[in-house]
């Protein structure tokens, strides 16, 4: 249900307006999740929708994405920062949750909210509310990212971030960072022919190819098995594919639940304790954030994926 | 009263229909068990079955697929077919109105705004028990709200009037918990996913605790044929002829609330099957509307193939995903529309 175009499973959900019924509540989701399909497919690239007049000085964030991009670019940029998205301090969708000061307001549903900040740059994402950005694009410059689905998006997405910011010297460190981590967790990994099959299941969803977990697990020395089976985004899987692909690692996100009851609950599920990587311990806890960010800090999740699988080579 | 002994219905008194019908749905679940993902013929599966019954050990990925996860999926899937057919026939008959559906009365919705609450709460993250309880106190709920409200005045108006309204305010109760919860990616997939129904992942625990509500609501809706066939010669003419309208009104909402309730509490909400089946058992078996004896198993059969057809066809396109929910209202509605405008040529 997720945009292809996306590899974070953050959707803005918006307009629910008023419903009165089961059905229309789910016909209301599932047409979200067309127009957000529909959104996803726009382009390639980002977009303004003013031309670029210099570095913002008053930067408000719309996605949670931007929120620790923001944060990441150091103090000069973050002391220009009016306004972040609603997720910035929710600690199962933000790597960067707490660190933001309270005093910066977290901008809500409402575009007055955000206007009445004044910002001078405005940074959203193609999935945000077709409504939202309609009623804000008019009267301040805002950058549209488009695509979240792995390492190449990233870098693209904090260049522009840079430059709209006027923090292309700070975007250009992080960039020489993110490279230099990935090439030295590349370097660490199996060789090709011995690299094990590995799936991230999350309610019944698992994260195909073109996702920031298939560059993660890549990069970390594992083969995506829902990618090499053809599927591509966030897609639900059955759970008797599950159990017929038996993956030899698998990924299960904790937050709501310590990560040892997130093992347990994985195991518990009919069917999946027989699975060879519940049988043989191999299920991989990561937070949820990590699963989530399509940031610097997905090599914080290859990171973590790696270092068991490093450790279960050398035994 | 027309007489049900005539035309069609005659056949139906001989039990080789019956068993010939039960045969078919028998061996349609054992082939439905060789269609999905792994590679399993029909001796294979049957091989399996014998080891495992014999207490012997099986591969553990055939064990997994075969007798945790695809058995009691198919089982699950013809007692909630059965029982939404079965809820189905009963509320079309209270009613005396062959557009009435048991989510009328607002008992799935109501088990599933509970469901939604518990999901914004994180509580459902506390065990794989957790929202079918609450799906099951929320139908609960419902069902309680529909009987205090309408514990005053007996006539059916009233009752469906009432229902109506309630599936309104859990329906607004739902979107109200997901519009204070819009930037929770995790919430509104969860909420989706369980508003289209599946019956992935559910093995013998699930099943074990749903047969025991199905069946006693299947049984008790069939105690409920005789009054259900004198309702549709009128109210007052039932009541004259010994029906006690109000302790019949609790009663079917009782059964409607017990199958609907379980059934959504097991796999999520599945629509238009309660709406849909007991008409194909009337078109397609000649079965006529006011004899319930033969309606109710009739729709329980039907119901239940519907339900085995949606599940197996989902599964043989996997990896793709087919929502059941999804699936059983398309087919519903296009079947439903045929069945109009087949009835409309006739009328013409």
């Amino acid at each position: 249900m997720i945009p292809p175009a996306s590899s974070s499973p953050f959707i803005a959900l918006s307009s629910l307006g008023s419903l009165s019924s089961l059905s229309s509540l789910g016909r209301l989701l599932l047409a979200l999740c067309i127009s957000l399909t529909l959104a996803a497919c726009r382009g390639d690239a980002a977009r303004e929708s003013t031309a670029a007049k210099g570095p913002a000085k008053r930067i408000a964030s719309r996605t949670v994405f931007a929120d620790e991009v923001l944060w990441q670019l150091g103090e000069e940029v973050q002391a220009r920062v009016v306004g972040l998205s609603p997720m910035a301090d929710d600690a199962r969708y933000s790597t960067v949750a707490g660190r933001w000061p309270a005093s910066t307001p977290r901008v809500g549903q409402n575009p007055e909210e955000l206007l009445a900040l004044a910002p001078d740059l405005v940074i959203v994402a193609s999935f945000s509310a077709p409504e939202y950005r309609a009623a804000i694009e008019d009267k301040v410059r805002v950058l549209v990212l488009e695509d979240f689905t792995g390492f190449d998006d990233y870098l693209a997405n904090l260049a522009q971030i840079g430059e709209a910011s006027g923090a292309t010297e700070a975007a250009g460190r992080m960039r020489d960072r993110f490279v230099a981590r990935r090439a030295k967790l590349e370097a660490a990994r199996p060789p090709v022919d011995q690299r094990p099959t590995i799936i991230a299941w999350d309610y019944g969803y698992v994260p195909g190819a073109q996702t920031s977990f298939d560059d993660a697990a890549t990069t970390a020395g594992f083969v995506n098995l829902a990618a090499r089976e053809g599927l591509e985004g966030h897609q639900r899987l059955d759970a008797e594919q599950l159990v017929a692909w038996d993956p030899a690692w698998i990924v299960v996100g904790c937050g709501e639940l310590p990560c040892a009851e997130a093992r347990s609950k994985l195991a518990a599920q009919p069917g999946l304790g027989k699975l060879n990587a519940v049988a043989q311990g191999q299920i991989i806890t990561i937070p949820a954030p990590y699963l989530a960010t399509t940031g610097e800090d997905m090599l914080e999740l290859a990171a973590r994926l790696q270092a068991p699988l490093l450790g279960a080579h050398a035994k | 009263m027309p007489n049900s002994a005539t035309g069609p219905a005659r056949s139906w008194r001989h039990p080789l229909v019956w068993s010939l019908g039960a045969l078919a749905l028998t061996l349609a679940a054992a082939l439905a068990l060789t269609i999905g993902p792994g590679k399993f013929a029909l001796g294979d599966v049957l091989e399996l079955f014998a080891t495992k019954l014999r207490g012997g050990q099986l591969e553990p990925t055939a064990e997994a697929i075969l007798w945790e996860l695809r058995l009691p999926r198919i089982l699950l899937s013809l007692l909630v077919g059965a029982g939404l057919g079965c809820a189905g026939a009963v509320t079309q008959g209270l009613f005396r109105n062959p557009l009435a559906s048991p989510g009328v009365l607002g008992i799935s919705t109501g088990a599933a705004a509970a469901v939604v609450l518990g999901f914004a709460l994180g509580v459902d993250e506390q065990g794989l028990w957790v929202t079918p309880t609450l799906a099951g106190l929320g139908a609960l709920t419902m069902l309680g709200l529909l009987f205090g409200l309408t514990s005053r005045r007996q006539d059916l108006a009233y009752l469906l009037l009432t229902g109506v309204a309630l599936n309104a305010l859990a329906g607004a109760a739902s979107t109200v918990i997901l519009a204070l919860f819009l930037d929770r990616y995790a919430l509104a997939q969860k909420a989706m996913a369980w508003m289209m129904g599946s019956f992935d992942g559910r093995g013998f625990t699930q099943l074990g605790w749903a047969s025991g509500p199905i069946l006693i609501g299947m049984i008790a809706a069939w105690a409920l044929h005789r009054p259900l066939d004198l309702l549709v010669l009128g109210e007052e003419t039932a009541a004259t002829l010994g029906v006690d309208r109000g302790r019949l009104r609790l009663l079917a909402a009782l059964v409607v609330g017990l199958l609907v309730g379980t059934s959504t509490a097991a796999v999520g909400v599945i629509g238009f099957v309660g709406l849909v089946v007991p008409h194909v058992a009337r078109a397609l078996l000649g079965v006529a509307g006011h004899a319930h004896a033969r309606l109710l198993p009739a729709s329980m059969v039907i119901g239940a193939a519907l339900m085995l057809g949606v599940d197996t066809l989902g599964r043989a396109l996997t990896p793709m995903f087919l929502a059941p929910g999804a699936l059983t209202s398309l087919i519903g509605g296009l079947f439903f529309l045929w069945l109009l405008r087949r009835h409309g040529g006739g009328a013409s």
